[in-house]
């Protein structure tokens, strides 16, 4: 079966004793029973390469768009306030210091594409080796709270995790420079939002580009959505006209794969069922 | 219904792009299911063609 945003139970694959793949339209797995898989030793593929490049342009627009502050100048022009013009808002990337949280194949396009405009690019993956890191011209982080005060912006690009939860919040925030951004492509409460709100409101960092939130969907009246240094967009940025298509064809093709008895591995969460 | 066909089914939940759906329409040995719902009672219901 082919599975978009459907949660797939225990209870579903009963129904199909010889279902023999469950393939996701996307990377996430969160809403397929897993158990029920490794159980009946069924594989769950996911659409491993459709959406990173998408997801990667997005982290960029954000921080571009929150460096640049593109919806104020927006704003401003449209009502004839070229007195807005200054004191000037906008700041350069070039020179600056990004650190990527994650270094998976999302983590490692957003480099490829700060490196393009000259930032200098710094990673934290406590499960990737810094020879990875190195080969694509990022500088290893091995305690990212430890740099978190030279940091001009953060990326975030890991899987939330019990380890990842709440991963930035007050304690984070109050170490990280008052010009800094944030930006989180990744999951929802990866960043604890009272804390971030507190933090923006505060003073303590300068902007927030934010692809995902805790409650999705969300609520027009979050205290976040009040901030003007804030950007938004609701969880579409590994959804482009491009990444859409490819998810599809990655998704049937994993079916395919499985069907022909050539399933490529990378595409499989639960590789282990491949044994048997 | 029952169906005598050995042809491998596919249930498609939700819609795919059309590129994915020619991709498996393109396969003489499979048949497509579609259904359009996030409805777990419905996509159970529609699993069972697995074994009809």
């Amino acid at each position: 079966m082919t599975v978009r945003g459907a949660t797939i139970t225990r209870r579903i694959m009963s129904q199909a004793p010889d279902l023999m793949v469950v393939s996701r339209h996307g990377v996430g797995y969160d809403a397929v029973d897993l158990d029920t898989l490794n159980e009946r030793n069924i594989p769950l593929c996911i659409a491993v390469h459709s959406n990173m490049i998408s997801v990667a342009e997005q982290a960029m627009a954000l921080l571009l768009g929150l460096a640049k502050d593109v919806f104020y100048y927006d704003e401003v022009t449209r009502t004839d306030d070229w007195s807005a013009r200054f004191p000037t808002r906008a700041v350069d990337l070039d020179g600056k210091n990004l650190l990527i949280i994650g270094f998976g194949r999302i983590g490692k396009q957003v480099a490829k594409r700060a490196l393009g405009f000259d930032l200098k690019v710094f990673g934290y993956d406590p499960y990737v080796d810094d020879k990875i890191l190195k080969a694509a011209n990022v500088q290893p982080v091995h305690d990212f709270k430890e740099v978190l005060g030279e940091m001009d912006a953060v990326a975030i690009h890991c899987m939330k995790t019990r380890e990842t939860t709440n991963m930035f919040s007050e304690a984070e925030f109050k170490n990280m420079k008052r010009d800094a951004f944030v930006v989180n492509c990744a999951r929802g409460g990866i960043i604890d939002e009272d804390a971030l709100y507190n933090a923006l409101t505060s003073g303590e960092i300068k902007g927030a580009g934010l692809d995902v939130l805790l409650d999705e969907p969300s609520s027009a009246d979050h205290p976040l959505f009040s901030l003007k240094n804030v950007l938004l967009s609701p969880h579409i940025a590994g959804v482009t006209v491009e990444s859409t298509r490819r998810m599809a064809t990655q998704t049937v093709d994993n079916v395919l794969k499985v069907f022909d008895g050539n399933v490529d591995p990378e595409c499989v969460v639960n590789q282990d069922v491949l044994n048997f | 219904m029952a169906t005598t066909s050995n042809k491998k089914r596919v249930l498609v939940i939700q819609p795919l792009h059309p590129a994915g759906m020619e991709m498996l329409r393109a396969r003489d040995d499979i048949e497509i299911i579609e259904c359009d719902s996030l409805d777990e009672n419905i996509i159970a219901e529609a699993a069972k063609t697995f074994t009809q």
